[in-house]
């Protein structure tokens, strides 16, 4: 996706339209084929929201549950259901949840910020530390640290995340205290200023830590084997014969370089990021929008649902226009101007 | 996922976890006012509508927040709480509620006769044009109407004898809430800010599915008469706290993090009370645990078969493998707290040997797999695990293997909630269906017997049974409880002689596993907490 964008990005010059515009206007059909999917991949599951209330009621009749469909507009049609929802998206209106009786817009800002402040803390630590760990290898193949770091990644890799998420509440909340077992924010503290800040960063640590774990490992590979193709290439040889120093070359030269692949994964990852954050959002109680599509799967609430997965596709779409700018940041190569040049 | 549990445990509470140690006693000290209990909580997610809303999760946060007309004790006693008396007429299809004077919701609106119509009205009509159910539990198929006497009286009528009338008043979800918040739109319904209640605590903040603060409301001297507390409550502030995974609330339990966790695994206690943390499971009227047996299910008609199935479960085994000490085996189909219940642990005893024997009288025979057939049907079908109560995977784990000891293979079904319903609810084909039911009068039996008035039909016979059809009309019709009691326990035993309900274990929904620094908590009939009265030693 992110490279589409640039290789599409000429016509621009011949009076088109602005390549930021074109890739708005290419999402419109991408985000309607989306919430078809979405729309159409939940009427498959078994039961609707009418059977949860029903089982929680333990004594709903059938003349109730009808009356509750009839209310909700499940007894309609799928296709008119489907019309329905596709209105409401393109009012903006995307209903309220059937089981919270809460507007699913209002549902979904509330619990929006800590998922991104999750996510985005979790990539940073990712991309930054699995960076450092795959130069560090890159600089020593073969030798100790190499060995180390590389097992330390794939353990990282392989190891399940609610697990480690268990283990980092017993070792640093529960043996040593140090850290909050869950939460965002200690309830009712009414902190503000630093001390708001400090709280929020110790609830942070241990759920970003470990969300970060899966990709760290991923980038520190990346890195490592982008950075080893890079060792013999021409512009390396010749940045080495003009004096540069290793850590000149490795930084300014290989590793800019090997930046490329790693904006591209990143851009992947923004997606299974999103899913990855229910399991640590569920462990350490963060009050994200992971747990709400998780209950909203589990008790059927196809508002809230279909609402989560639109809003979710529209992140995860906007982040990829984010990665082809970041492109040009890193490769002036990939910029239109370059490429026409 | 268990074994991890487990590990993390062990982990936790170091080699003294493998010694059983009591549970710390309460002693006596003095109340202490202030001081601030953190609760967690697995789940807050039903939200905060009205009605079914209140689930069982839910219903702990909404007895500090709201009040009940009457208090229901572990016996099933009402006695006076916003309803400070009540008057019934000889035939039990006409009450008149007294309401205490003085009563108010947090918004300042009084709790008067005209609220509390209200809020009968709601409870047995619902509104689903905004998507209110009925209350399953009140007796709404005789339900005539709510009349506001004066201020502080109201006469609700029912179309013939009611029992249980009075009790479900106590019930967890029959809270008195303000009128305008009874009134809100369908999408403004679950705004706790907007849900004001009458109780000892009022919000303080909330996050949806997250957490609940409640603080103590200094003006509150109207709890239930039968509590030694009264005036406003000794806690100064209750935070209810969702964390979803039982391991981590033990985690933060045993950390000082939090005084009390709901619902650990019961396998899970032991290394707690080693640490001074109690266990309190509090007596809850309503039925055991167990399986209604659908008897349209294919070769279910059978009482044969039925009653192999009653005798090839081994009970004790249950409680040994997957409960502790703290679980008794149950005796009939009601709890034991139950003031109707009887004992008939003669009809439920573990006797394979009469199981094989009825099956082979009903013509089941053992293939060379070990599963029974007949013809060319197998003795096999799906069982579906209750995904409200957590210890059901573990029960049905142990019943799937015993059963399969007599040549009967039941496979095990683990699903959440709606494919529970969408699978098992009217479908004939499944013959066991687990039941998880709670109740506050024990006339509730008789609506699961048979169709008639909107009855549940547990047992799929609508009306074709004539005796199970006099014991519910019996029940129904009764105005008196002692001779209730009697049709009672003759309906017990024959439900079970019949093997239309398959009891397994206590049914206990409710662990509240604490610090020994909390005191004076109470418990409804229903097993919810009351922390009026509570407050922590220091």
């Amino acid at each position: 996706m992110a490279g589409a964008g640039t290789l599409s990005a000429a016509p621009a010059a011949r009076g088109g339209l602005p390549p930021l515009l074109r890739r708005l206007l290419q999402v419109v059909p991408v985000l309607f084929g989306i919430a078809t999917l979405n729309f159409l991949i939940l009427q498959l599951a078994p039961g609707d929201v009418v059977d949860v209330l029903a089982g929680e009621a333990g004594a709903a009749t059938p003349e109730t549950m009808a009356a509750l469909r009839q209310s909700f507009g499940l007894d309609q049609p799928v296709w008119l259901q489907y019309l329905r929802y596709l209105g409401q998206l393109a009012s903006l209106d995307l209903g309220h949840s059937y089981r919270l009786n809460l507007p699913v817009r209002a549902l979904i800002l509330t619990r929006l910020p800590p998922t991104l402040l999750l996510m985005v803390s979790a990539l940073l630590l990712a991309i930054v530390l699995g960076s450092l760990a795959g130069i560090l290898a890159a600089r020593q193949v073969g030798g100790w640290l190499d060995t180390l770091l590389s097992g330390v990644t794939l353990l990282s890799y392989a190891v399940p995340t609610f697990w480690l998420g268990l283990m980092a509440i017993v070792l640093f909340s529960a043996r040593l205290g140090w850290l909050p077992s869950g939460g965002m924010l200690t309830i009712g503290a009414s902190h503000d200023g630093l001390a708001l800040l400090q709280d929020l960063a110790a609830h942070l640590v241990l759920p970003a830590v470990t969300l970060s774990t899966f990709y760290l490992a991923v980038y520190a590979r990346l890195v490592r084997s982008a950075m080893l193709e890079l060792h013999g290439a021409d512009f390396i040889r010749t940045a080495r014969a003009k004096g540069a120093g290793e850590w000149r070359i490795t930084l300014h030269h290989a590793f800019r370089n090997a930046l490329l692949p790693m904006v591209t994964m990143a851009g992947y990852q923004a997606a299974s990021l999103l899913s990855g954050a229910v399991l640590v959002e569920t462990v350490f109680s963060w009050p994200g929008l992971g747990r709400l599509a998780y209950e909203a799967i589990r008790t059927r609430d196809l508002n809230l649902l279909l609402g989560i997965l639109f809003f979710s596709s529209i992140l995860v779409v906007i982040v990829n226009i984010a990665i082809d700018g970041v492109y040009r940041l890193v490769d002036p190569r990939v910029a239109p101007r370059a490429r026409r040049a | 996922m268990p074994l991890a549990r487990r590990a993390l445990l062990t982990l936790l509470s170091g080699s003294a976890a493998l010694l059983a140690a009591p549970a710390v006693a309460q002693t006596a000290s003095p109340r202490r006012s202030g001081g601030e209990l953190t609760f967690l909580i697995g789940s807050l997610d039903s939200g905060w509508g009205l009605n079914e809303k209140v689930d069982s999760y839910t219903g702990i946060v909404w007895g500090q927040l709201a009040d009940k007309i009457v208090h229901v004790d572990d016996k099933g006693e009402a006695t006076p709480w916003i309803a400070e008396r009540w008057e019934e007429n000889a035939g039990q299809s006409e009450f008149i509620l007294h309401l205490r004077a003085g009563p108010s919701f947090a918004d300042g609106s009084p709790v008067d006769a005209r609220a509390v119509a209200a809020n009968i009205e709601l409870w047995a009509r619902g509104d689903t044009s905004r998507g209110v159910g009925r209350l399953g539990l009140f007796p709404s198929s005789t339900y005539k109407g709510s009349e506001v006497l004066d201020d502080r009286r109201v006469r609700v009528s029912f179309t013939r004898p009611t029992l249980s009338f009075i009790p479900t008043l106590g019930y967890h979800k029959t809270v008195l809430r303000s009128l305008a918040s009874l009134n809100l739109k369908a999408e403004e319904l679950g705004n706790l800010d907007r849900q004001i209640g009458s109780g000892p605590f009022t919000l303080q903040s909330w996050l949806e599915g997250d957490h609940v603060v409640l603080r103590r409301r200094p003006d509150y001297n109207w709890g239930p008469q039968a509590l030694a507390h009264q005036g406003p409550a000794s806690l100064e502030r209750i935070t209810f706290k969702v964390v979803k995974d039982a391991a981590i609330r033990a985690a933060a339990l045993q950390a000082g993090q939090a005084q009390i966790a709901l619902n650990i695994a019961p396998h899970e206690l032991r290394p707690l009370k080693a640490r001074g943390i109690r266990a309190v499971a509090p007596d809850s009227l309503g039925f055991v645990s167990g399986f209604s047996v659908n008897t349209r299910a294919p070769f279910f008609d059978d009482v044969r078969l039925r009653q192999a199935l009653q005798h090839a479960i081994d009970r004790q085994e249950i409680l040994d493998t997957v409960f502790t000490e703290d679980w008794k085996p149950v005796t009939t189909l009601l709890q034991p707290n139950v003031p109707e219940a009887a004992d008939l642990s003669a009809l439920l005893a573990y006797d394979p040997e009469k199981s094989n024997r009825l099956l082979e009288e009903a013509g089941w025979q053992r293939g060379a797999d070990g599963i029974r057939a007949r013809g060319s049907d197998k003795l096999r079908f799906n069982l579906f695990a209750s995904p409200w109560v957590g210890t059901s995977k573990q029960v049905d784990e142990v019943i799937v293997q015993q059963l399969q000891k007599v040549g009967i293979a039941a496979r095990l079904q683990v699903v959440d909630i709606a494919t529970f319903n969408a699978r098992v609810r009217n479908n004939d084909s499944v013959p066991l269906r687990e039941i998880s039911r709670s109740f506050l009068d024990a006339g509730v039996v008789g609506n699961v017997l048979t169709d008639a008035d909107r009855g549940d039909n547990w047992f799929k016979l609508g009306q074709s049974n004539e005796t199970l059809n006099r014991l519910a009309q019996d029940i129904a019709t009764a105005v008196d409880r002692r001779s209730r009691a009697e049709t009672l326990k003759e309906a017990q035993r024959y439900v079970l002689e019949q093997g239309l309900f398959i009891p397994t274990a206590q049914l206990n929904q409710r662990l509240y596993v604490q610090a020994g620094t909390v005191k004076g908590e109470a418990y409804s009939g229903g097993g919810y907490a009351l922390y009026h009265g509570a407050w922590l030693d220091a």
